[in-house]
């Protein structure tokens, strides 16, 4: 990869340039089964050259919104627009957008060749020019040695790899990727999920991905979009989504948090102060529109929260007892039984390498986080 | 777990076997016999071999059963196929049940039933009873034969290989033709062979909507052996035998084949 493509990755923010069209466009879109909302009214925009994630558990209607895009569900209410077109009468055999599924869908009657060419001979491209195309392919993906191989003599990963060069055989302006890596193990997944974006990057074609796994979403995505019952909940930037989720609801999704119900004593110059039901002050940074008297949530993700022995001088304190050590090699991470009788994590890294912990089971410890490092939530 | 044969076992599997393939075995030596009477044997012989093709009446009569199951068979697969694509894919159409239990009442509809009901249609439209008719008849009770065994197929058949092939820029016609086909091929071409020997061996349905010149073999059969049985019949059977049997053989080896070949490719991906 050269140095240009790092430097656009960097300042690639076209969802934030009023000037740029955005080159996929779901427009109010609903989709019904009989009584059921699979989705509800929802608009998005993914803009040329993206990588895109859509986020959610099983169920919240993230693959519906993918196959209306890719033409096989139609849409109840609304319109999907792609380059500024409507797709509504565009069957998905004319539409310049490529799919690659969860189970893979490879011919099982071809070998690994003919299902790269499949897309090809139907735009009736000559001969010559496919077996090009198809070499370059399987380079592409390294399966050069494998060309004559039928799907059912392919490991998982390989069939992965076929797949995925026949959805970008055709060169397509959109690809969509179902689930893609969900059959593989986490080792291989790891791996592959720096490849597509390496693959994307290289190409510059939009990608589109569907996942339940919020890591893999944060590995891919430029933006990510968590879905849940049909809605958008929230559509941001991976670090963005995670350092400062709207809701609850993303915050719980996208790692771990601690979440302490509290009150709002008052608000003043971007400071919000929370008392806790057992009467515990804390001042957290937060431009949430809260005033005084609302029931909030005061969240802080595991590793904002410092552990000590000794009270520490300053931040918001919280005091307990050393419920739980889960030691997983990378990280410890603490269970602190509150002296409110709430549970909080609490993780550290595991920078030296040291037989003895100095916290131990049922210490009196404290638990701190700076002002900015946690955030207050409403919904 | 002891796999070896207990006496009991070895009993049942020998006196099964007895009563299934002893008559069909007292057939076929009998069509070996030198003797006239067909209860004496006389020494090995195949005259009745050459007499039975020698006798131009059963020769016609195995050519228009040929021609009849050929015919039906490639027929009542097309439209068989075709009802099987219908009752797996819209599954949420008003009345798919009663349509799907209309496709397989015929399986146990008494044959007496099914011919006599298919009489009265081509009597009441007036259709001449001939060739035709019996083509049309069987292609009627082994159609629904032939939608039964392809749609175990398609039940486990992954649409998505047709959306890949669509979401290739193939039209539906020719995801079906390129992909959905081949794919159940083997399944398909089972159908064929059954609805084949089903045609071949019908008697009743045949009997009650045959005409003249339209004499097929089984009808031949029946209505010499009225008259006595002759090691001629016991020839012609024992072919008919013979053919029914290398069907079944060749059909089960080619899917076995094809099974093993899958499990020797899974082996080897295994080990990639």
């Amino acid at each position: 990869m050269n140095n240009s493509t790092v430097a656009n990755r960097r300042t690639f923010q076209p969802w934030n340039d009023p000037k740029e069209n955005p080159f996929v466009e779901f427009r109010n879109i609903t989709k019904r089964y009989g009584d059921v909302t699979a989705v509800d009214n929802l608009s998005l925009s993914i803009y040329e050259r993206e990588f895109f994630a859509l986020l959610g558990p099983s169920g919240c209607g993230k693959t519906t919104l993918m196959r209306m895009l890719a033409g096989f569900e139609t849409v109840s209410e609304g319109a999907v627009f792609l380059a500024g077109e409507d797709l509504a009468s565009t069957p998905p055999y004319h539409r310049p957008v490529n799919m690659m599924f969860q189970s893979y869908a490879l011919f099982p009657h071809m070998n690994v060749e003919k299902n790269i060419a499949f897309g090809l001979k139907q735009e009736g491209m000559p001969t010559g020019e496919i077996t090009d195309r198809v070499a370059k392919m399987l380079a592409l993906v390294k399966m050069e040695e494998f060309a004559k191989r039928k799907p059912n003599q392919l490991s998982g990963g390989q069939k992965q790899r076929v797949a995925l060069a026949r959805s970008l055989a055709k060169q397509p302006k959109l690809l969509l990727l179902d689930e893609p890596l969900g059959a593989l193990d986490r080792k291989l997944r790891e791996e592959t999920q720096f490849e597509l974006i390496d693959l994307q990057e290289q190409l510059g074609i939009t990608f589109m991905i569907v996942t339940h796994d919020q890591e893999e979403a944060m590995t891919v995505a430029d933006r990510i979009a968590v879905m849940d019952r049909g809605r958008l909940v929230q559509v941001d930037p991976p670090m963005a989504m995670y350092e400062r989720p709207r809701s609850r609801y993303v915050a719980d999704f996208l790692g771990n948090i601690n979440l302490i119900e509290a009150k709002v004593q008052n608000v003043s110059k971007g400071f919000v102060r929370l008392e806790t039901k057992d009467g515990n002050s804390l001042l957290v940074e937060s431009e949430a529109s809260v005033s005084s008297g609302d029931t909030v949530w005061f969240a802080a993700r595991p590793e904002k929260l410092q552990i000590d022995l000794k009270k520490p001088k300053s931040g918001n304190l919280m005091s307990g007892e050393v419920w739980d050590i889960a030691y997983l090699g990378d990280l410890t991470i603490y269970k602190v039984k509150l002296d409110s009788g709430e549970y909080v994590k609490a993780s550290v890294l595991n920078r030296a390498v040291s037989s003895d912990r100095p916290i131990s089971w049922e210490d009196k410890v404290w638990l701190s986080c700076p002002n900015d490092a946690a955030l207050v939530l409403t919904s | 777990m002891n796999r070896g044969w207990s006496p009991f076992n070895i009993t049942s599997v020998v006196l099964g076997f007895a009563f299934l393939y002893i008559p069909i075995l007292i057939l076929i030596v009998y069509s070996f016999n030198a003797s006239k009477l067909v209860t004496v044997w006389a020494g090995f012989s195949i005259k009745w071999y050459a007499e039975a093709f020698a006798n131009q009446s059963l020769v016609d009569a195995a050519w228009v059963t040929f021609r009849v199951a050929i015919v039906s068979a490639s027929i009542a697969t097309i439209l068989g196929t075709l009802a099987a694509l219908a009752l797996t894919r819209y599954t949420r159409f008003h009345g798919r049940f009663l349509f799907s239990g209309m496709i397989y009442a015929p399986l146990v509809m008494p044959e007496v039933i099914t011919g006599l009901s298919l009489l009265l249609l081509f009597v009441a439209i007036g259709m001449d009873r001939g060739m035709t008719t019996v083509i049309l008849a069987h292609i009627t009770f082994s159609m629904c034969f032939v939608a039964v065994v392809v749609q175990s197929r398609l039940v486990s058949f992954d649409r998505s290989l047709e959306e890949a092939a669509m979401d290739l820029g193939a039209t539906p016609t020719r995801a079906f033709l390129q992909v959905t086909l081949p794919i159940i091929a083997p399944s398909v071409f089972a159908g064929w062979m059954l609805a084949f020997t089903l045609s071949l061996d019908d008697l009743v349905i045949a009997q009650f909507n045959s005409g003249p010149g339209a004499t097929t073999l089984p009808m031949k059969i029946f209505s010499q052996v009225r008259l006595g049985v002759t090691p001629e019949i016991n020839a012609v059977c024992t072919i008919l035998v013979a053919v029914v049997a290398t069907g079944v053989i060749v059909t089960s080896i080619s899917l076995k084949r094809q099974e093993l070949q899958r499990q020797r490719a899974e082996q080897l991906a295994a080990q990639a």
